[in-house]
């Protein structure tokens, strides 16, 4: 049962950051939320590739052919990462912009033109 | 130079072009890094027209990054593994890109290079996902093409409202992103794998509750960049404030990129496990395509704004091209490539017509520009005949598609199929031919539609030169002059055929990538003939002629004819939807995501 | 707006539920099966003389999502310059006037020497860090994003003034674009090199030593002299939200 358990963490985490977004009434609010989301996939990434009893992948130490966790997923994670904090400092300068041009950062007062 | 080096070379090149002009940009002058980055962008489309004969001769090209050949069947690195969609798609992209940047010559006196660098980039990731054969690779080059199209969309920073788009598109493009992830390590998981032909060797046969999620993950994500309803508001926010070049792409190649990597993702990765479910999951796609292409058809007559109308038509004619995949037929395929080249070219011709209106009046509302086109025939012609190819005219690459993908549909059994997609291209085709006769020759009546919330009628003009220069009425006209050309090359039917008959062969791309077994020359394809489906293109055009008339001038006849009360309400529900309200667009995704993985999930538990 | 709260929440539950659904037919937990792990674990440390495989994957089996991630980077601090600088004029910028009569609080001497202090430290720890990937678990980004650290240490301690002083806009810029650029190239030079793009060619040493493992310390060197760049352009530009323009001089 336990098992499953480590799986519906990552799943709620995703979820519940998705449901603060759809709330939100602040535009710094729904970037941090985003990143809430976000930090459910890496969650989810390394738990799959994770070795109970094993060591991190680094042999300074000990042979290669100890027992080591999956260094894939650590490397994608570090892509994922850097992809994410990119891409929340990019929607943070986007809500500051709009703070100023706009005045507002609830996005329920925030609408574009229409035509 | 091999034709295994060409791969990396036709991303690398952009990407390292970009990098210079960033680092020489507040040096030289603003001509010097246009030039660069016109020079890089004829680079990469020699490039890629390189690889694409590679292609052509060798069957399949593959390039294994650091020079990673897989061990044991194992994949160890990354694998370009260009097929001829990608290579065709690849190179389609580098010339879109380029046609955009001489647009973009006469943008911008004023602003910095930093247009240029991410046009380069967002270049180079197009060229980049189109010939990966990793998975994570894939979801990679999606970011980096995201990532570039945020800021670029954010670029005209005078207008108000161009952050706030650019906030839409962001967060909505962000989940899509997020949910490809979870499919990708949830496949990992089980079969350990990131190449996708290996990833498929490993799936086998089996598909249990896993399989069928990640998969819906998977493509829902991509479908999020293919504008799929209820995921679609995001491309007409973006469209409505990014610069003219930028549109050209979006619309152009990178919507179409989607429905692309679902394609691939699907037959790479999945077709062999998801073989005996073809016929639910295909009842689930086409579902979404039907309604993106009604859905899309019909907002884009309800618009008076000129970028927002041509999104809406994309956003109907990418439901076209995900119901086209959805046929999981090779005829389909076929004409979906062909399709998108068409449909990408006349987009691009069409928004650089609109960046020329911008340009030149200051404003896209149709209303504002009532009679003002009538002293520019030349731009009047190419509305007209961009119009006349969305709708299919036969002398237009659009209808090589349509052809296609029509007797692929009947095929498979689909008979009303060809009708419904004929209904929405005519129904977006009348658009455009009914603003084109108001802002051309004053018809039509004086809309009455006006949302209650006041818009901005005029905007910020994209150039400080207020002419029609040469150069962007030349690029739109290139671009129709190219997709007419199209229709009359030889091979136009045979060409995508045998291309798709590669791409669905997953065992001959399996031993190639991981035995290094020559796949051969691409198997030869019987051309289709296309003269009987010439009176289903032209009664698309004159459908569109037909409504578009009927929009214009159908005020003054009888009431009996006048249907638009009838549908007053659905269309007031319509315009609620298209809120603009950003946490609106997360519930759709949301809600959008479960229901497309419940009914995957529901149609083919049945099967288990 | 309740509506779109109800909504959303059972939108989110059907979501939970599938992905849950989804998620039972993973591997037991702490049972990773798949043989790309496994493989590499066995023959990186030995192929590329290093001890950090994770480094192994992340500069040379897998160097090619690592060079998109860094233009990924790139361009969205690309972005967030481009939307928070647009029309801001190259004057010196005067501090924001004061928030509703209140005066801003002065930086005592405390924050300036901990500041100061902390400066050296995060230097000395992030250099360590990101100096060397094969050896250590650690590598560019990481070193990178700590020494950035200084950055902000410095906006907080000596003020704006100070800060961009050490670290001007267009150096940070052009540093920036050297760092990813060079990766793209070090690829291209590979590629003409050895005929596949990022090729390790570089002599490889022995496992352990520092001039070890062919071109992942280089690379990594340049990946960390663009991380370092664009974050302290990015503190930079956020940084400059926090003054107001003086009024444009008549004729400038």
């Amino acid at each position: 049962m336990i098992g499953l358990l480590a799986f519906v963490v990552p799943a709620w985490i995703f979820v519940i950051g998705l449901y603060g977004m759809a709330t939100s009434r602040h535009l710094v609010h729904l970037v941090m939320c985003l990143s809430v989301a976000q930090s459910a996939t890496y969650v989810l990434i390394l738990e799959v590739g994770y070795r109970l009893g094993a060591t991190a992948p680094v042999f300074s130490d000990v042979l290669s052919t100890v027992r080591a966790t999956d260094p894939v997923v650590q490397a994608l994670s570090l892509t994922d990462i850097v992809v994410g904090a990119t891409v929340s400092a990019l929607l943070l300068a986007f809500a500051l912009r709009i703070y100023k041009t706009c005045g507002t950062v609830d996005p329920e007062e925030l609408r574009p033109m229409r035509g | 130079m091999t034709a295994s080096a060409l791969a990396p070379l036709a991303f690398a090149a952009p990407l390292t072009a970009a990098a210079v002009i960033a680092a020489l940009g507040s040096v030289l002058p603003r001509r010097v890094t246009d030039l660069i980055s016109i020079v890089a962008g004829m680079l990469t489309a020699t490039i890629a027209c390189g690889l694409l004969t590679a292609v052509a001769v060798n069957g399949t090209v593959i390039h294994w990054f650091g020079g990673w050949t897989p061990r044991h069947g194992v994949a160890l690195g990354i694998a370009f593994t260009v097929d001829p969609i990608g290579g065709a798609l690849a190179t389609f992209a580098s010339f879109l890109t380029l046609s955009a940047l001489v647009f973009a010559w006469t943008y911008y006196d004023h602003g910095g290079p930093e247009m240029h660098t991410l046009m380069l980039v967002f270049a180079s990731a197009l060229i980049g996902f189109f010939l990966t054969g990793d998975l994570f690779n894939l979801f990679v080059f999606f970011e980096l093409m995201s990532v570039s199209a945020y800021a670029l969309t954010a670029f005209r920073t005078e207008d108000d409202s161009a952050v706030l788009g650019a906030l839409s598109f962001a967060v909505v493009n962000s989940i899509g992103a997020f949910l490809v992830l979870i499919g990708i390590v949830m496949v990992y998981a089980r079969t350990g794998a990131l190449n996708m032909l290996q990833i498929a060797h490993a799936l086998a046969a089996h598909a249990d509750p896993l399989v069928i999620v990640a998969f819906a993950l998977i493509a829902f994500g991509f479908l999020v960049k293919a504008s799929i309803v209820p995921v679609h508001f995001w491309l007409t926010e973006a469209h409505a404030v990014a610069p003219t070049p930028l549109c050209v792409l979006f619309s152009g190649i990178m919507v179409q990129a989607g429905i692309y990597a679902t394609a691939r993702v699907y037959t790479d990765v999945f077709s062999g496990a998801l073989a005996p479910h073809a016929h639910q999951i295909r009842v689930v796609l086409l579902s979404f395509g039907v309604l993106t292409a009604v859905v899309g058809a019909l907002m884009c007559m309800m618009q008076q704004h000129l970028k927002r109308l041509l999104a809406f038509s994309t956003v109907s004619h990418s439901g076209m091209m995900l119901c086209a995949f959805a046929l999981f037929s090779t005829r389909g395929l076929a004409g979906l490539v062909a399709y998108i080249v068409g449909h990408g070219l006349v987009k691009g011709a069409l928004f650089m017509c609109s960046g020329v209106v911008l340009n030149h009046w200051s404003t896209l509302d149709v209303e504002m520009l009532r009679g003002r086109l009538r002293r520019t025939p030349w731009l009047v012609s190419l509305f007209g005949a961009g119009a006349l190819a969305l709708a299919g005219l036969p002398v237009f690459a659009t209808f090589v598609g349509k052809a296609m993908i029509d007797r692929a549909a009947d095929e498979t059994g689909l008979a009303w199929l060809p009708f419904v997609l004929l209904f929405a291209a005519a129904m977006t085709a009348a658009a455009v031919l009914r603003a084109l006769g108001t802002m051309a020759f004053g018809w039509g009546p004086k809309s009455d539609s006006q949302p209650a919330q006041s818009h901005p009628t005029t905007e910020a003009p994209e150039s400080s030169d207020t002419g029609i220069p040469v150069v962007m009425l030349g690029t739109a006209t290139v671009l129709l002059a190219a997709c007419v050309a199209l229709t009359f090359l030889r091979g136009r039917t045979a060409a995508p055929l045998s291309a798709a008959l590669r791409f669905v062969d997953r065992q001959a791309k399996f031993a190639f990538t991981m035995h290094a077994t020559p796949t051969g020359p691409l198997p030869h394809a019987a051309p289709q003939a296309l003269h009987d489906a010439l009176p289903l293109g032209i009664a698309a055009s004159a459908l569109a002629l037909a409504i578009a008339a009927w929009a214009l001038f159908g005020s003054r006849a009888r009431p009996v004819w006048k249907l638009g009360r009838v549908f007053q309400p659905f269309r007031n529900a319509l315009q609620l939807a298209h809120s603009g309200i950003v946490t609106d667009y997360v519930v759709w995704l949301t809600a959008g995501a479960a229901v497309f993985g419940l009914a995957m999930a529901a149609f083919t538990a049945g099967m288990l | 707006m309740n509506a779109r709260a109800v909504l959303g929440a059972v939108a989110c539950a059907l979501l939970l539920g599938m992905l849950v659904w989804g998620f039972a037919g993973l591997p037991p937990y702490g049972h990773y099966p798949g043989p790309y792990g496994t493989l590499i674990n066995t023959v990186a440390s030995h192929e590329r003389q290093l001890p950090n495989a994770i480094s192994a994957v992340n500069f040379d089996y897998r160097g090619a999502d690592t060079l998109g991630e860094e233009f990924i980077l790139f361009a969205a601090v690309a972005g967030i310059t481009m939307v928070l600088r647009n029309d801001r004029k190259r004057t010196t910028p005067e501090p924001l006037p004061p928030t509703r009569g209140r005066p801003p609080a002065g930086r005592t001497e405390a924050v300036r020497l901990f500041s100061v202090a902390g400066v050296g430290v995060t230097i000395a720890f992030g250099v360590y860090l990101g100096i060397h990937p094969h050896l250590t678990p650690g590598g560019g980004f990481q070193g990178a994003a700590i020494l950035a650290g200084f950055a902000a240490l410095t906006f907080v301690g000596l003020g704006y003034d100070a800060f961009q002083r050490i670290a001007p806009q267009t150096r940070n810029e052009v540093f920036e674009a050297i760092g990813a650029g060079t990766y793209a190239v070090i690829g291209l030079a590979t590629l003409a090199i050895s005929g596949a793009f990022l090729t390790n060619v570089l002599p490889l040493g022995g496992n352990g030593q520092f001039f070890s493992a062919g071109t992942i310390p280089l690379i990594n060197a340049f990946v960390a002299l663009e991380v370092l760049a664009g974050f302290t352009l990015l503190f930079l530009e956020f940084a400059r939200e926090t003054r107001v323009e003086k009024e444009e001089e008549a004729g400038e």
